[in-house]
């Protein structure tokens, strides 16, 4: 069974200083376990910003995110590290694979990060690469398959540790409609299974599909 | 069966550990270019020092080998003015200090020539020794002689005519008739002293003899030696002592170590910077593969542990080739420094290697995983 989780943001405020104003100031909303939330908004508005603030990857000034109720985004570094890499999964604009190591090693990496023994998930890994449609060895490197074949593997790597929240930032801004579509229904699925969903994106038609909606 | 909650701990940062060399393995594996840089730097670092500063520590350790050689140990002590004061209670007081490996006087040469033959039918030098003749000899036939008796080198019983060493010796000096009972080969620093040893208890000796237990405690032995005879005029006395060669050799292993000890510093220290040029070099044309580990999880700590464990390896890598490149040319030259000394290097070479890395790892581990991974 899918673990799931709440997610939570309360008055969060952030600005990335040089004297301009705060890009999100007051911002709280729960984000419903087993739903797909749309994060949409002019650029500049913090779209992005916000995904990384749930990610973890950025420390509100003030206000926190909370997983199950419990603040998360004040933790240590270590702490934050390996939430991101147990608990959330993570996907770019950009599949961002490293372009030296196979398909295999790629959906893996996070494994490392999350201490445990990185070979135990390699039938996992093929597993979700044949469930998302990558039909090519998985000895082959990133250069060698499509930017669509790529943000798959990309949703396979997010995927490999089991975790409770999925993030993207425009996860089919780079794809052609027949990719972007594959991606969209991955992510919708995967709510549909019990995680909590919060996808950054411009895309009307996405927009419509939503089951909510964020507008920043 | 249940393992011990630290069991566990240290089994889990074991397996923690090896993960991540594998993964700095490969990382290594995927950027080739630093990683042969990192290992020639290192190459030349290991190789360098040995050749110069292993170089010196073998001659160091040359030095010092002479220096504890017996004949730099001795310390001879003649009473020029025949007062007697080199009597056998007073050998054997000084042969038993903790100084002293060990010490004999010896009486003036004199020559002795075969009972049987005649002194007109062949002479050999002959001494009196006083105290253990066994500090002085091998006996390598017969027995050690009592006093009274004598024993006689190989070449003596050449000159005296023995075919066995056995017979009788008679002195120029006016002793009667000396039995010989044993052959002897005279010990380091005596090997001048080949031909009959008479075993002498009675009547002071002109010259004593002391080696020192090592070359530091000449002067102390000397000095101590000195104290025991208490001359009534130091100036009947002659003194012949290693002390001033023992302070040039010291002088000299100071030097050779003050030489080499800069000649490290100068070379790890270059070789420090340019690592950590490299490093840093290497981190800013990888700053999207650091963001993306960041991004996936990767703490600052594992970072900081990924970049070192890459140099860690070179650096492993490179001190091997380093250590075997520069020992062929040293052993051929026969200047071998100690094993001690090359293992030493080699560790020392690989923290000064992983401690170059630190900062620039730093550097990596703090840089902004967003601006990498943002696009406009």
């Amino acid at each position: 069974m899918t673990r799931a989780a709440t997610l939570s943001i309360r008055d969060l405020r952030f600005g990335y200083g040089n004297g301009q104003p705060p890009i999100l100031e007051g911002l709280s909303h729960d984000f419903e376990q087993g739903t797909v939330t749309a994060v949409t908004g002019r650029s500049g508005r913090g779209k992005s910003t916000l995904l990384y603030l749930l990610g973890l990857l950025l420390t509100p000034e003030s206000g926190s995110v909370l997983i199950d109720g419990d603040p998360v985004s004040g933790l240590s570094d270590r702490a934050r590290s390996l939430m991101r890499a147990s608990s959330i999964g993570m996907v770019f604009q950009d599949s961002v694979l490293d372009p030296t190591r196979t398909l295999l090693d790629s959906v893996t990496e996070p494994v490392l990060y999350a201490h445990q023994p990185r070979h135990l998930r390699q039938a996992r890994a093929a597993e979700l690469l044949d469930a998302f449609g990558v039909d090519v060895p998985p000895k082959r490197k990133p250069g060698q398959i499509s930017g669509g074949q790529a943000q798959r593997v990309a949703v396979a790597r997010a995927l490999i540790n089991d975790p409770i929240l999925i993030l993207a930032d425009e996860p089919t801004g780079n794809l052609d409609p027949d990719n972007a579509r594959r991606v969209w229904d991955i992510l919708n699925r995967l709510a549909r299974e019990g995680r909590t969903v919060v996808v950054a994106t411009h895309s009307p038609e996405l927009i419509e599909e939503a089951d909510k909606v964020l507008a920043l | 069966m249940t393992i011990p909650p630290t069991a566990t701990g240290v089994a889990r940062a074991l397996s923690g550990a090896a993960a991540v060399l594998r993964e700095a393995m490969a990382m290594s594996r995927a950027r080739l270019v630093p990683a042969l840089l990192i290992i020639s730097l290192v190459v030349t670092m290991t190789a360098l020092a040995l050749l110069t500063v292993g170089r010196a520590d073998a001659a160091q350790l040359q030095v010092a080998q002479s220096l504890e050689s017996a004949g730099a140990r001795q310390v001879t002590i003649t009473d020029t003015a025949s007062e007697g004061s080199l009597t056998p209670t007073v050998v054997g007081v000084i042969g038993r200090l903790s100084t002293v490996e060990r010490a004999v006087g010896l009486g003036p040469p004199t020559d002795a020539g075969n009972v049987a033959l005649g002194l007109g039918a062949g002479r050999a030098t002959s001494w009196n020794v006083t105290g253990n003749v066994s500090d002085l000899a091998t006996v390598t036939a017969g027995r050690a002689p009592l006093p009274g008796e004598a024993i006689v080198s190989a070449s003596a019983m050449r000159t005296l005519r023995l075919a066995r060493p056995l017979g009788a010796v008679v002195t120029t000096n006016g002793e009667s008739s000396v039995p010989v009972v044993g052959q002897y080969e005279a010990m380091p620093p005596f090997e001048d002293y080949n031909g009959v040893l008479i075993a002498s208890d009675d009547g002071p000796a002109t010259t004593l003899v002391l080696v020192a237990t090592d070359a530091a405690d000449s002067v102390a032995a000397q000095n101590a030696a000195l104290a025991i005879i208490a001359p009534a005029d130091i100036s009947t006395l002659s003194i012949h002592s290693p002390a001033t060669i023992a302070e040039l050799h010291a002088q000299i292993v100071g030097g050779l170590a003050d030489y080499g000890r800069t000649l490290l510093i100068s070379i790890l220290a270059t070789g420090s910077t340019l690592i950590a040029v490299v490093v840093l070099a290497d981190s800013l044309v990888s700053r999207a593969d650091l963001g993306r580990r960041r991004a996936l999880g990767a703490s600052r700590g594992t970072i900081v542990a990924l970049v070192v464990a890459r140099v860690v390896i070179a650096s492993l890598i490179g001190v091997s080739i380093g250590v075997v490149g520069a020992l062929i040319p040293l052993n051929i030259a026969t200047q071998v420094p100690r094993s001690s000394f090359v293992i030493g290097l080699a560790i020392l070479t690989m923290l000064t290697a992983a401690i170059a890395a630190l900062p620039p790892a730093l550097a990596a581990a703090f840089q902004d995983p967003i601006r990498i991974l943002r696009r406009p």
